[in-house]
């Protein structure tokens, strides 16, 4: 019997409790895609920010960082660093050896970087020219350029000890750090020059921190190579936790909002239906409806609205999400396992609390006003 | 005596504390007794057959039905009385909109205990209206629809049939058949109140009081009860 009065009221309300349905579709839409997207978006956001730089820095075990690089001495085998490509977490790796090289003349610390790869790190580097690509080009730092009067083109005679090597500038690099003070050669040169073959001095390492800590992602690193330490830079790995979580709060706090806007849709619905059905509910109890029963009324219209609205928010906010992820993070964001439960039993839930005012107001009806013809 | 299926003593309804609605009404009705109630608007016949039909509590007095003193009862134990004992039939009918006139006849089963689709199909076949069992009431005659009403009051096989203006909004013809339905429940052996304006109605009944100020002013008996008693 609750089933047709159930079916033959929504018929009959079918507008209202339409509109309501809708309102709770919005909120779980919303709830669905923060979801979906607050799942991904720490990954989507780590591999952003990832474009930006280093966030661990690898030196031999025992080795400090000196102003140019690290200290001289024992260094890591370049081809240990394959390792590396083994640890998911790693998304990109810039190996380098630096040394104070005489440069036309002149001391300046010379790193010797794979191009390719710290290309990929640095994407807010500014380079006038171009990086290089051929085996005898270097990257000129600003500074060094207007110091030494060079530009892209000019050729530039780099000296370490006995050995020397002329190469070409392709480009003068703009980063606002140690950078604008340096010449960066292909690495292969810097081993030359430093008679230290297959060495490197430093890898700075980028690493996604999404679901682990940068910590973790040292660690695994260390495990892989037991001869070198792992540094994990701090001030990166906060201001990236801080900014997910930042991202994570403005999208809760949304959702928190046209939830709200939801409830208050779905509550002023339940309340109209209560005080039009006035008449309607003083019948149900003059004919001996007990309480709990005329509240399963109301509560059913509070969870069909949750569901129904839920399960269409469900999928309409996978759609949005989809939509965010393509155009915000150009990738493809994968759904949450989780999406439809929690979708459906948000949208349930606040459909019920909303409903719960009403549904008092509804039981505190008198019976009487059916006789008194109220 | 008849054993009395309601019996009020003193019974009084104030309103705020000091508008008396019903002011020390003392009142007996029989098992199988149709009593009528008349009087002027605010007379407090409404009130009285609120009172009857646990809808309302008395502010005094002691009010028994069916031998329990329903004064006493928990709010819940009233809403359960009611659907055990109290049949109500409107002026308005209340029918639920939505509902054909078969679901309203079972929403009262449903109530009571268990909505029996064959039992409410039978009383509503009972009323003649065994064509008419999935109309809406807007696809019912005023008429229909009170019988509907009837039906529904019914379903349950209550102590006590209580009716207000039955047939204050039918025309000539249909309330020929809800009187007649009415004197038909009466003949089965049903107590009934009505509340009527009409004369005519009043005259289908064993007794007669008349209210005014929440007072029973007159009482007219007008034809004995079964066994010759006449009931006070």
């Amino acid at each position: 019997m609750l089933w047709r009065m159930l079916r033959g009221s929504w018929r009959h309300r079918r507008v209202r409790l339409g509109v309501a349905t809708l309102s709770m579709l919005l909120g779980a839409a919303m709830t669905s895609a923060l979801i979906n997207l607050s799942f991904d978006v720490g990954s989507q956001t780590g591999r952003e920010l990832r474009a930006y730089g280093a966030n661990i820095l690898l030196l031999p075990r025992g080795a400090s960082l000196t102003p140019g690089g690290t200290r001289e001495g024992r260094g890591i085998r370049e081809r240990d660093l394959a390792a590396l490509d083994g640890i998911p977490a790693v998304v990109g790796y810039a190996p380098s050896l630096y040394l104070v090289a005489d440069v036309q003349g002149r001391p300046l610390a010379a790193g010797g970087v794979v191009f390719e790869r710290l290309q990929a790190m640095s994407a807010w580097w500014r380079v006038t020219g171009s990086w290089p690509a051929a085996p005898d080009e270097a990257l000129l730092g600003v500074s060094a350029a207007r110091s030494l009067g060079l530009a892209p083109g000019d050729r530039i005679a780099i000296g370490y000890h006995d050995a020397k090597r002329e190469l070409v500038v392709a480009g003068l690099v703009e980063t606002g750090g140690a950078e604008d003070n340096q010449v960066l050669v292909p690495l292969p040169v810097a081993q030359a020059l430093a008679g230290q073959p297959g060495q490197v001095g430093l890898v700075q390492v980028s690493a996604l921190v999404a679901g682990q800590s940068l910590v973790e992602v040292a660690g695994a690193i260390e495990a892989r190579l037991p001869d070198i330490q792992a540094r994990p830079l701090r001030q990166f790995a906060q201001a990236e936790e801080s900014v997910v979580a930042k991202v994570r709060l403005l999208l809760a706090l949304v959702a928190a909002v046209v939830l709200g806007v939801a409830a208050l849709a779905v509550g002023s619905t339940m309340f109209t239906a209560v005080v039009e059905r006035r008449a309607e509910i003083g019948l149900m109890k003059a004919l001996g409806a007990a309480e709990r029963r005329v509240a399963a009324l109301f509560l059913a219209d509070g969870i069909g609205v949750g569901a129904i609205g839920g399960l269409g928010g469900y999928a309409a906010g996978l759609g949005v999400a989809a939509l965010i992820g393509q155009q915000v993070f150009h990738a493809t964001l994968q759904p949450n396992p989780l999406g439809l439960p929690v979708t459906l039993a948000v949208a349930t839930g606040v459909a019920l609390a909303a409903s719960i005012w009403p549904v008092r107001q509804a039981l505190a009806i008198d019976p009487a006003v059916i006789l008194r013809g109220e | 005596m008849m054993s009395a299926v309601v019996r009020a003593e003193g019974l009084t309804k104030r309103y705020n504390g000091r508008v008396h609605a019903l002011a020390g009404v003392d009142l007996t009705v029989a098992r199988g007794e149709w009593l009528g109630v008349m009087g002027p608007s605010g007379s407090g016949k409404t009130t009285l057959l609120n009172l009857i039909g646990c809808l309302d509590r008395p502010s005094a007095g002691r009010l028994l039905i069916a031998g329990d003193d329903v004064t006493t009862l928990s709010q819940a134990e009233l809403v359960r009385f009611r659907r055990n004992h109290i049949g109500l039939i409107f002026q308005q009918f209340h029918l639920i909109p939505y509902l054909t006139a078969l679901e309203n006849v079972m929403l009262a089963q449903y109530f009571h205990s268990l909505a029996d689709e064959a039992e409410a199909r039978v009383a509503l076949e009972r009323v003649g209206l065994g064509e008419r069992l999935h109309h809406l009431p807007a696809q019912l005659s005023g008429g229909e629809q009170q019988r509907v009403c009837i039906a529904r009051a019914l379903i349950n096989q209550p102590s006590l049939i209580l009716a207000d203006e039955p047939t204050g909004n039918l025309d000539q013809a249909n309330e020929e058949r809800v009187m007649d339905l009415l004197r038909e429940l009466h003949a089965a052996g049903h107590a009934l109140i009505v509340v009527t304006h009409d004369p005519a109605i009043g005259d289908l009944a064993d007794r007669l009081i008349y209210l005014d100020h929440g007072r029973v002013v007159r009482e007219q008996g007008l034809r004995p009860l079964a066994g010759g008693a006449l009931v006070r």
